[in-house]
């Protein structure tokens, strides 16, 4: 899949979303209707399989041996499993299908969009900064250039500081919330 | 850099499993004395996690716009149509 990342780079995020949008979205909507769901759920399940297929490109974890329609269609399968339970039994799932894995951690409890909200509010910078690096997976090279730093070095120096600042607020915000992790 | 943000990449290191095992072990004695650096190490992860989410909500608003515009492109008429029939029953 290192020819995916790159292309990715290459083109940019809008042109492999409008892609895969015509490619998989008629798949995901059609076996959505089938099981009686509505346009809505077909959208909001497709959405979050196009960002958990974004995730496995970025992590380069992913090795798949069928089109990239049919993983989405695939991940869009249990994203229905998980949220219309009961229908568990009428799904079925093919053996690259199994293989699937969510993220566990991808739906946020009520706590973490608390505290989303707030990082939000107090500064979007550090939180543009850190998503290039952690969840992009530029370059220090890269993220200079996009948020005008003289130098790797000085990026890299911005980028521990700016975890340094949103643990600290999250850390004031939990203390207040008294619900610490520990 | 200063002796904050030095423990800052030390625990990123240590959290990514970068360091030696070594350093590795060094760093969980640290962690045994010292419970501000425990609490520390345990927040960082929490903000990883809370980038991810955070990057996650960024990249949605991103796949809504091309969303938005494909339910509106004229161009995109057939598109539309084939995706309503699935819902028109």
């Amino acid at each position: 899949m290192e020819a995916t990342v790159d292309l990715i780079i290459e083109q940019n995020t809008t042109t492999l979303f409008t892609a895969l949008y015509e490619k998989a979205f008629p798949r995901v909507a059609a076996f959505v209707s089938h099981r009686k769901g509505s346009l809505q759920d077909a959208k909001d399940i497709f959405q979050d399989a196009l960002v958990i297929f974004y995730e496995k490109i970025m992590t380069r974890d992913l090795k798949i041996s069928v089109s990239r329609e049919a993983y989405i269609l695939g991940i869009a399968k249990h994203l229905w499993i998980r949220k219309f339970n009961h229908d568990k039994l009428n799904v079925s799932l093919d053996d690259v299908e199994r293989e699937i894995v969510i993220p566990e951690d991808y739906f946020p409890t009520v706590e973490q969009n608390k505290l989303l909200r707030f990082l939000e509010l107090t500064g979007r910078r550090c939180l543009e900064l850190l998503k290039a690096f952690y969840y992009d997976k530029l370059s220090a090279q890269d993220v200079s250039e996009k948020f005008g730093y003289g130098s790797t070095h000085s990026t890299t120096v911005q980028k521990f500081k700016c975890l340094e600042k949103v643990r600290d607020r999250v850390k004031e915000k939990s203390i207040s919330y008294e619900d610490f992790t520990e | 850099m200063r002796t904050s943000l030095n423990n800052i990449k030390q625990t990123e290191d240590y959290l990514s499993g970068q360091m030696s095992a070594g350093d590795s072990l060094l760093f969980k004695a640290k962690m045994l004395i010292d419970p501000s650096l425990r609490l520390n190490v345990v927040m960082q992860q929490k903000i990883y996690l809370l980038v991810r989410l955070y990057s996650r909500q960024k990249l949605k608003s991103e796949i809504e716009n091309v969303h938005k515009k494909i339910f509106h492109d004229p161009a995109k008429a057939a598109f539309r149509k084939k995706i309503f029939k699935y819902f028109s029953k």
